[in-house]
This record gives structure tokens, sequence and C-alpha cells, in this order.
């Protein structure tokens, strides 16, 4: 097949942390040449290591750390430090040979760093600048600051997240950074699609507090249309019964089965052995299964309990119930499906050599395979950045690098 | 304010739920011509899941399809009447792009496959949005909002810090349709890609979304972290809870810092109390390892100040924290009336409410609710008869056949 989409753009990414990065390797592994432009005066917090996943070794951790290096495919690193004018004028020049830059600083810093639209514009006039940050760069609070579980809090997405009854509870993972990598990755493509076909560049201004609430509009619109408030609601769900989580053989082992209509009740029913329950008039419609929902769940327990959770996936797929086990990393790592679809991916890495990551995701008939390159060391590409690339001599960036703007 | 970035693109949404209205969606909100294709009768399943005003169920009512649709036009076609069939391929045939969420095995049944579509429109982006896939060993699988989610990964590191019995205390479902939500915008970002790429070839292509894969891409760095370290975290907890209570509610953020400039501003924020010069307050280590006495003095300290108390002193001392608002909340939240993110939108049968909108601004260009969500059936002879050609007696027939 012929070449990537995005071979011949360039991104000048001043994302760091999570999510901004992710968007950038949308990018960078389908074909466009992504430029970290990274400072060791106040590097990347995940290349501290805080999240874990670090290959031991002499410190700073910076270039052994599991996130970073999944995050980051195919980019290059050089160093900056934004805070001296000779680093932003460095800056400055990577940012007229780019078509897109990525920040995700407050306010603030992006002030102090010189990364406003009006600047960039002034330099680049079709430049596609994506900032983001917690709550939107206009406002009373576009100078706070706040990473991912802050940002669910103040959204309100956990006061509606934990156990039936319960006190709010925070969502898995990092949420909602990888959600918002996607997100960023959208409007970045889309202005990329609109500046193709208009020449426009165009500045975007994304809040993330905000595409979490755009994300629970059941709870919100409750509100608004009846001043319900709402709250943590288990595994449970209005419309469908059983909808749980259930026990299987085995330690901490779980299945997710949810059942929406008669005929899947049915189904299950007969797939779980006891044919009885459909004659059961606590459980003969789906209201009278709500009603009488903790003795359904202690029965449906007990079959469980006899079976791992993938014989009991197997067996109510085959009559069509949606039914899948709880997966924890090493549990996705053997799922058949994901590992068919090629969602594990190998990098060799100059100092963590060949390690298993994620790969993205999104099946194209049309585009070719995406590029997987390692994640580059802080600073790895100084020489091709400030002398191949912008022409710099040898000397002057020795000299740089003594006073410390190119660091 | 100038038009949305996508204006002129046409946008035929075989949807259904969330996942592939979504996507539509968000091709909307950049200004697309959404037209979506319901079944007469029943209409998109979000119909009957509400809220509905004043807890009345009406399926033209529906709080979550209100949400997903607006933006939108809407038709109503029986796909599994060859009328109705016809009519969809015409659309088709005159569509920039195609979205639908529908098993594939249905897909194939109706005859609606790629192969298909794209002989009559070379130029069309497919985009078909699955639980698992268009192949693979659980490409006929079922799935749903729960099972996706903890399949993905996320229910198992949910709810944080929080769990200390694991016989009873299971993996945790985010509220709503997180898994769905996903694979709308990852849907919509791959659309995006195929939009660039068929500039370039002048191609249109097929995009195949699992939302299975949308999920666990939430999950992305714990993958590395195992094969680097073997690490599986844990689900077990310290009982701590993530969001502690404070003096008239729950707050974010103030955690034991590892590292140890966050660590001094929080010991500055409660002014510097004898217990941070111990010993166990000394090293990111120490830290971590007596986590559980340090938290519980935090939480005590917090108990005498207000959400907007820690939130003002936190912010003012370089802390990324936040206080947990409600649903009734963020409706009262300055920063987000300052940015119009509720916007009030009308409706003949629902009524005026405010509903959450758009989580980006565009330079220039629009990025706004401009219409509310369609009845069912609205659009019918506006797309049937205006833009395809049929009379108005056709359309008669068209209803009275139940193909509309």
């Amino acid at each position: 097949m012929g070449k990537l989409p995005f071979e011949g753009i360039r991104v000048a990414d001043f994302g760091w942390i999570l999510a901004a990065p992710l968007s950038g390797q949308w990018l960078s592994t389908l074909g466009a040449d992504v430029i970290r432009i990274e400072s060791k005066a106040r590097p990347d917090l995940v290349r501290s290591g805080v999240a874990g996943g670090v290959i031991p070794g002499p410190e700073p951790s910076w270039n052994r750390v599991a996130t970073f290096n999944s995050l980051n495919y195919g980019k290059k690193s050089c160093t900056l430090d934004l805070t001296k004018e000779q680093g932003q004028e460095l800056a400055y020049k990577i940012i007229e040979k780019s078509d897109v830059v990525i920040e995700a600083f407050t306010t603030p810093v992006v002030e102090r760093f010189g990364l406003t639209y009006d600047k960039l514009k002034a330099i680049k006039p079709d430049i596609i600048l994506i900032a983001n940050s917690s709550l939107g760069k206009t406002g009373p609070l576009k100078d706070v600051a706040g990473m991912g579980p802050a940002n669910q809090a103040f959204a309100g997405l956990p006061s509606m997240t934990g156990y039936e009854g319960g006190t709010p509870s925070g969502m898995g993972g990092t949420w909602p950074d990888y959600t918002v990598g996607m997100t960023l990755a959208y409007l970045i493509i889309t202005a990329l699609y609109h500046r193709q076909r208009t020449g426009e560049g165009l500045y975007i201004d994304h809040s993330m507090a905000e595409t979490v609430m755009s994300m629970i509009p059941g709870q919100l619109m409750d509100y608004a249309m009846n001043g319900r408030v709402a709250e943590p609601r288990g595994n449970r769900d209005d419309l469908a019964a059983p909808h749980n989580l259930y026990r299987c053989q085995g330690e901490d082992k779980w299945i997710a089965i949810s059942v929406h209509n008669e005929e899947q009740w049915a189904a299950f029913c007969n797939a779980a052995g006891h044919p009885e329950w459909l004659e059961d008039e606590r459980f003969c419609d789906s209201f009278s299964r709500q009603s009488n929902v903790k003795v359904l769940d202690d029965l449906i327990t007990e079959w469980t309990l006899t079976l791992t959770n993938l014989e009991v996936m197997e067996r109510l797929q085959a009559v069509g119930v949606p039914a899948g086990p709880s997966q924890n990393n090493e549990a996705l790592i053997n799922d058949p499906q994901l590992q068919f679809r090629d969602q594990f991916i190998i990098t060799d890495h100059p100092e963590v050599g060949r390690q298993m990551s994620m790969g993205m995701q999104g099946v194209f008939s049309a585009v070719p395979e995406r590029k997987y390159g390692a994640s580059p060391l802080i600073g790895q590409h100084n020489d091709d950045v400030f002398h191949d690339f912008l022409g710099m001599s040898r000397e002057e960036i020795d000299r740089l690098v003594k006073e410390e703007v190119i660091y | 304010m100038v038009d949305g970035i996508l204006k002129g693109l046409r946008v035929i949404e075989w949807g259904d739920l969330v996942s592939g209205p979504w996507t539509a969606r968000l091709l909307a909100d950049m200004g697309a011509d959404v037209v979506k294709v319901e079944s007469p009768g029943s209409g998109d399943a979000s119909r009957r899941v509400g809220p509905f005003p004043g807890d009345v169920p009406n399926p033209e009512t529906s709080g979550l399809f209100l949400y997903m649709n607006l933006n939108k036009r809407g038709v109503t076609l029986d796909l599994t009447k060859a009328e109705g069939k016809r009519i969809f391929l015409e659309l088709v045939a005159g569509a920039d792009i195609l979205i639908e969420n529908h098993r594939p095995r249905v897909v194939e049944e109706l005859g609606l496959g790629y192969d298909t579509l794209s002989a009559l429109n070379p130029r069309l982006i497919m985009v078909s949005i699955s639980p698992f896939g268009q192949q693979g060993p659980y490409r006929d699988y079922a799935g749903s909002e729960l099972v996706l989610f903890h399949m993905g990964g996320p229910g198992y590191e949910t709810p944080v810090n929080e769990v200390t019995d694991l016989e009873n205390q299971p993996p945790l479902k985010g509220p709503g349709y997180q898994a769905y939500f996903a694979s709308g915008w990852m849907a919509a970002t791959c659309t995006s890609v195929a939009l660039f790429q068929r500039e370039l070839t002048g191609e249109g292509q097929f995009v195949d979304i699992s939302e299975h894969e949308a999920i666990f891409s939430t999950e992305r760095p714990r993958i590395a972290q195992y094969s680097y370290t073997g690490e599986i975290p844990p689900r077990e907890g310290n009982g701590i809870p993530r969001f502690k209570p404070c003096k008239d509610g729950y707050f974010a953020g103030l955690n034991v810092q590892r590292d140890d400039i966050r660590w001094g501003r929080l010991c500055n924020l409660m002014g510097n109390p004898e217990w941070t010069q111990d010993e166990i307050c000394s090293t990111p280590e120490s830290r971590r390892d007596n986590t559980d006495i340090i938290e519980a003095h935090i939480m005590s300290w917090m108990m005498d100040y207000t959400k907007q108390e820690l939130f003002d002193r936190g912010q003012d001392a370089g802390l990324g924290v936040f206080p947990l608002n409600t649903a009734a909340d963020v409706y009262a939240e300055e920063q987000y009336r300052y940015r119009g993110f509720f916007q009030s939108v009308d409706h003949p049968v629902a009524g005026a409410y405010e509903y959450p909108g758009i989580s980006y601004k565009l330079s220039e260009h629009q990025s706004e609710i401009r219409h509310r969500a369609p009845l069912l059936g609205e659009h019918n002879s506006d797309v049937f008869v205006s833009e395809l050609g049929r009379t108005p007696e056709d359309l008669v027939h068209l209803y009275q056949s139940g193909v509309i």
C-alpha cells in the first residue's frame, strides 16, 4: 500500500503527562514527524515514573518508564529551556516549520513560554494550535492546574461513581486522560482536514472537565429536567436485570452479565441450567427482575461459582447473552480477540530493549500499517533537530548546551 | 462566527443508543449535515432510556436521545423492506460518510456491507462500530456497556484505592456509557483520518472500530508496565478514598505527595503542623510506606475547611486540587457558565432545558448547539421529497406500507 496519511506533516509537541502525548501518538503512528519539545529543567512528570512501570537503573529514570514509552512511539525528542528567551526563539524556529502545535500547560505558563495563538500565528499564519487544559483557557478559573482525577471531580463524575449507597469513588486508570487523548486527536485531525481544504489554520481551546461532562448526559439531563442529583449506582442499570458482576471459580475472578430483553432472559436461564427461573413470577419480566434483583443475583452467583469466568462467557455468548470477564492487564494480554487484532506490539528501545506495549486502535481498509518506532530518550534528537533540521552549527549548539538553553 | 469546519459534508447515521450517534454528533457539532436513520415505530433505543421530564415517559422526550442527537436531522426507514433499503442506498450514494453501530452479522444479512456500498459510491467512508470488531474469535459476541467496560480493563481498577473486601466489593463500572462514548471519540478520530486521506487519494474506505478496544485503549500504560516489570495493578487498596470528605462535601487531590516539591507545598498549605516534621514524612519512600498514617492526618485537617476554601487555598499553594462537584454543582459552576458550556435548547414536546454542550472552542468557527434533536421521522419530507425527488404521494405510500 501507499503512504501513511500524515507523511509530510510536522508536529511540535509541547504536550506532557498523558492526554496530549497520546494525541501526538495518533499522528506519529500515522506518519507525521512529531517532535517532543521537552526540558531537563522541567521533565515530563510521566518520565519521573510516578505512575510505576520503571525498569530499575541509575537515576534519573527518564528513559525507562513504561507509561512514557507507550505514549510517544516514533517521536523525536529535543530539549529546550523555555523559560529562557533563546529557548523560546529556537522553539519558534521549529514552529515556523510545523503544521501543528500541541500544548498542555496552564494559562500562566503558556504566556511565560510565549506559546499563545497570537504569537504563533504571527510566526506561521496557518498553524493549528491545540491547547489542552483542565478547565479551558477562558473564564475565571482559566489559570488553575489539575490532573485527570481532579478533573473528574470538578466535572462531577465521581459523585455518580461507586457502590450503590456508597461514597463517591474514582474511576480506574488515569481517567479521563486516555479518552481526552482521543478527543484531542479528533480535534487536531479534523483541523488538518479543514486546512487541507481551505488553507486556514485554527486555534482549539479544549477543556478536559467539559469533555468529561459531555459523557454523562443522562445524569446531567436528569438534573436539568427533574432536579435529581445523580448518585453512585454500582454495576446496576435502570433498564436491564440481571446486570451485575458475579463471582466465579478461582481467586477474585468475576464475570459481567447483562440481560436486556426477554429473549436474552430465556436464553440465559436455559444456558444456566435453570429453566425453572422462567416460570418464577419474581423474575417473569424485566420489572419483576429489577424488584427482586438481590435474590436473583444470589441465585446467579451460586451458578457462576461452579465455573470459570471464561466458561460462563462461552456458554452465555453461545446463546447471544452479553457476558465477559472482568480483566486486569494480565488477562487483557491473554485476550484472544485483542491478540487477533494486533493490540500488542513490540518496540525495540535503546535503553529498555524489546518490550511489549499497546498498539493503536481503529482498522482502516486503505491506510497502510501504522509505524511503531521506539519512544525517544530525553533529548535524543537534539542534533537531528538543531543541526540537521534547523541548520545550526555544532559550535552554536555546544554553546547553547553549555548555557543550558538546550537542556 | 463563520460556519463549522465540516460544513458541506453529508453524513448518514444509521446508529443506535450511544456509540454511533455520538460519532455522528461530533461531526454534526463541527457543521456536517447529519441525517439520522431510525426504524419506523420504535426509533433509536435511547428514546426509551430517559431521563424524562417529570418522569413521564415519552419517546420524544428522553434526555439521552435529545442530547445524543442535537444538530442532526432525522428520517425513518425500515431497512428490512425492499423499498426502505432502496432509499437507504440512494442516501448512501450521495453521502461522504456512513456511520453505523450494528453487529457485523446484521449488516451483512441486510446486504449493506462495505463492498456493496462502495460500488455505489467509491468516495464513501463507511465507519462500522461493533462490540468486538469485524474480525476475530469474538466478532459475533454480544456486547453491552457493562460487559465491555469490564472486559476492557478499567472496571478492574475501579473504585480506586477503596477495595478492602475482595469478595464483597466487585470490580465496578463507570457511570452511564463511558465505553460507548470512548468508542464514539475513537470512531470520529478515525473518520477524520479517512477524510484527510480521501483528499490525498480521492478514495473512500472502510473503518472498523471495536468498542472493546476503545475502552481497552484507556488502559494503555498497563500493558507496557506488565512487560517492563510484571506489575499487575492490585485491586485491593488501602481503603483511603480518592475523594476525601471535608466540611461540606468531598474534595480531590489532597493526597500524600511522592515528589518533594508538591509535598512541601502541601505542608505549607496545612500550616506546617508538627507531624509533618516526623521522620515518616521525610522522603518519597517513607511517605509511601506510611501513607495511611499521613492520609489520616490530612483528612482530619480537611474537615475544618469547606470545598471552596480548600480549592482557593490549594490552588494558591500551587497544587492541582479541585472540589468534588455534584450534578447540581456543575450547573451552578461559574467557570462553565462563563464558557457557555450549558446551552438552553427548546423542544416542541420536551420543553426547554439546559443541555451539556461542547467541550472546545475553535477560533472564528462555530462549535455550538444549533438545532434540537429531531422528532421521529421529522425530516422525511425534507430528505425524501426535497432531496431525493420522491413525490408527496410517494411519501404517503411509504408511510402506509410501513417503510417510513
